[in-house]
């Protein structure tokens, strides 16, 4: 009698918890625009009314703040011909495919009760005015993202013939790089442009004001030139940035005499920071990029001397960051690859167990290894 | 290239303008540091290529002033490390450039070396390899090497051993040699016969094993029966 009290119990307790979760999510949900998704019945793909209302929205799901996929349980769940794997596998790579951010913690295994498909997705949209508050003390210059400048008079024309901006967030994947050129990563917080057409500096300093859409910033903050031949950020000058408040508001302060991209960013302080991935021994690594859709890690991995093992940093979401790998065979061709991070450490190869021998065993090699770092 | 030649001579030209009748400055490819030069320092390390250049400044231009030298770079990876040396013909070697001061500064986003010259030679600019632990290359017995070199094209790394080898082990200032590093070598069999072997990779002579890597010592296949590469050639 006991244990059938405490069964029910626990299947309520179950219940409410799940009811919660539910309500939970269907709030976090709310005011978010939806797409209901199905599948062809015993196949891979969508049907066509639901590839029709996801090209609809194709557009808005590029620049949307937000993408939140919802499923029902069954839908992705393994079956005996694994047609539910094949279903996730074709819809994440069909996302990855067109460009539309997807993070693994916004994924869902439950669906809205008010919905019916087997498989939602949300998003919210990007709207340009909800971006920034504006300055309102302006000085020579000021949009209506909340920037200005102060300068001497007399570079009225030179400022007025720069361009300059902040430059949006879902633009800062043309600067296809989060790293410095000390090869560290760092977390771009605002990416700004002061670019004149002819020079290469200004004729005297600038000062730029932006207001801090994160309001009190807690990292240390440093200002950054992009080199757009190296595809990296150099630290400008002293890196200084000041972060001031005026009002309820607090903008950073910095000064700039170079044309160029710029940015303010903070360095990652991840633990330092690397995992160790050997490739066999017939090949040379030449280069490995790592591409991480939150912008964090966009950089070059830390190819060793011997181009047989590379650094990648830990990064918290290996499922979604993915290796490209160039190496060039001993027959002199030249290879591209690309793998998550997540895959090539569930590899089981005879490579992955000699990074295993090298860490037990060869101590002294070990730290020879890590002498780069 | 020609970018850069640019920059390089605009920057030569602002610091030496008086002098610019007296001074050449010619590109040193690596290329052609695989072919007449090596990466090695004094010291027997391995070094990586970024740069190389011959200047010639004429006799009177040899002073104690020396010449201002600025040097548009696009190499990011080793700054902190990079340095700058002078070929040295009597050892075979790079010997550091002494009162130098060799600087690595910025224009912006942009990178250039900054440094003096006081001589005529054949400079470089090389860092340092994170693998410098030395292995053993072991030559079958029975074999006559009469030339080695081991090029190395993506880690820009030349090693190279014109004299005829008086034993048959080298000392090889890298511990991890890659897969693809070449080899050109000239030895010759118990008959005398010669044989070359041309930008042969070196896994191809001599696959590298696990134990190799571990014990840092390797044995080079010269076996030409083993060796089916077109580029390898025996010559009567």
């Amino acid at each position: 009698m006991r244990t059938l009290m405490l069964l029910a119990l626990l299947s309520c307790t179950l219940k409410v918890a799940a009811q919660n979760a539910a309500y939970l999510l269907a709030k976090n949900l709310s005011g978010l625009r939806s797409i209901e998704l199905s599948f062809q019945s015993n196949e891979v793909e969508l049907d066509e009314s639901s590839m029709y209302a996801l090209y609809g929205a194709v557009n808005e799901l590029y620049a949307a703040k937000r993408v939140v996929l919802c499923h029902n349980g069954k839908v992705f769940e393994p079956s005996k011909d694994d047609l539910g794997l094949h279903r996730k596998q074709w819809l994440m790579d069909f996302f990855r495919q067109e460009n539309i951010v997807l993070f693994t913690e916004n994924v869902f295994p439950m669906v809205p009760t008010n919905m019916n498909a087997p498989v939602v997705l949300y998003y919210e949209p990007y709207t340009d005015n909800t971006r920034f508050v504006q300055v309102k003390d302006t000085t020579y210059f000021a949009d209506a993202l909340g920037w200005e400048l102060s300068h001497s008079s007399d570079m009225l024309t030179e400022v007025g013939n720069t361009a300059k901006g902040i430059i949006a967030k879902q633009d800062w994947g043309l600067y296809a790089t989060t790293q410095s050129m000390t090869g560290e990563f760092v977390q771009l917080k605002m990416v700004f442009r002061m670019e004149h057409p002819d020079r290469s500096t200004l004729s005297k300093p600038v000062t730029i004001k932006m207001v801090s859409r994160e309001g009190k910033a807690k990292d240390a903050l440093e200002l950054y030139i992009f080199n757009p031949l190296q595809q990296k950020w150099c630290q400008y000058g002293s890196g200084m940035v000041a972060l001031k408040k005026k009002g309820d508001h607090y903008y950073y302060q910095s000064t700039v005499s170079h044309s160029g991209i710029f940015a303010i960013a903070s360095p990652l302080t991840f633990p330092k920071y690397y995992e160790a991935l050997v490739f066999d021994n017939n090949n040379t690594l030449l280069d490995v990029f790592i591409e991480d859709p939150r912008a964090q890690f966009n950089g070059q991995c830390g190819v060793q001397d011997n181009r047989r093992v590379v650094w990648v940093p830990k990064v918290p979401y290996p499922e979604d960051t993915f290796l490209k790998i160039h190496f060039r065979d001993v027959y002199g061709h030249e290879v591209h690859d690309e793998m998550s991070v997540a895959h090539l450490q569930k590899l089981q190869s005879p490579a992955f167990r000699f990074l295993i021998d090298l860490k037990n065993n060869l101590e002294e090699k070990s730290l020879t290894l890590n002498q780069e770092q | 290239m020609k970018n850069y030649m640019f920059f390089w001579l605009c920057a030569i030209g602002l610091f030496a303008q008086p002098v610019l009748g007296q001074l050449v400055v010619t590109s040193v490819s690596f290329e052609d540091v695989a072919e007449r030069y090596n990466t090695q320092s004094m010291e027997g390390d391995a070094m990586k290529w970024i740069q190389t250049f011959q200047v010639h400044l004429d006799g009177l231009r040899q002073s104690k002033t020396g010449m201002d030298m600025l040097m548009v770079t696009h190499d990011q990876s080793h700054f902190g490390k990079t340095k700058l040396y002078q070929w040295d013909p009597m050892f075979g070697a790079w010997k550091k450039a002494e009162y130098a001061n060799f600087k690595v500064e910025y224009n912006g986003a942009d990178p250039y070396y900054s440094f003096t010259i006081f001589k005529s030679g054949v400079y470089g600019v090389f860092s340092p390899i994170a693998n410098r632990k030395p292995s053993i290359l072991d030559i079958p017995e029975g074999l006559k090497v009469e030339q080695l070199s081991l090029v190395d094209q993506d880690l820009k790394v030349v090693l190279r051993y014109d004299y005829a080898l008086a034993k048959n082990q080298i000392k090889i200032p890298i511990d991890f040699p890659t897969a693809t590093m070449q080899i050109n070598a000239k030895w010759l069999d118990k008959k005398g016969k010669v044989f070359e072997a041309n930008n042969i990779a070196l896994a191809l002579m001599d696959p590298l094993t696990q134990k190799d890597l571990d014990e840092g010592r390797w044995m080079l296949s010269f076996d030409p029966k083993t060796l089916t590469t077109a580029s390898l050639t025996a010559k009567k």
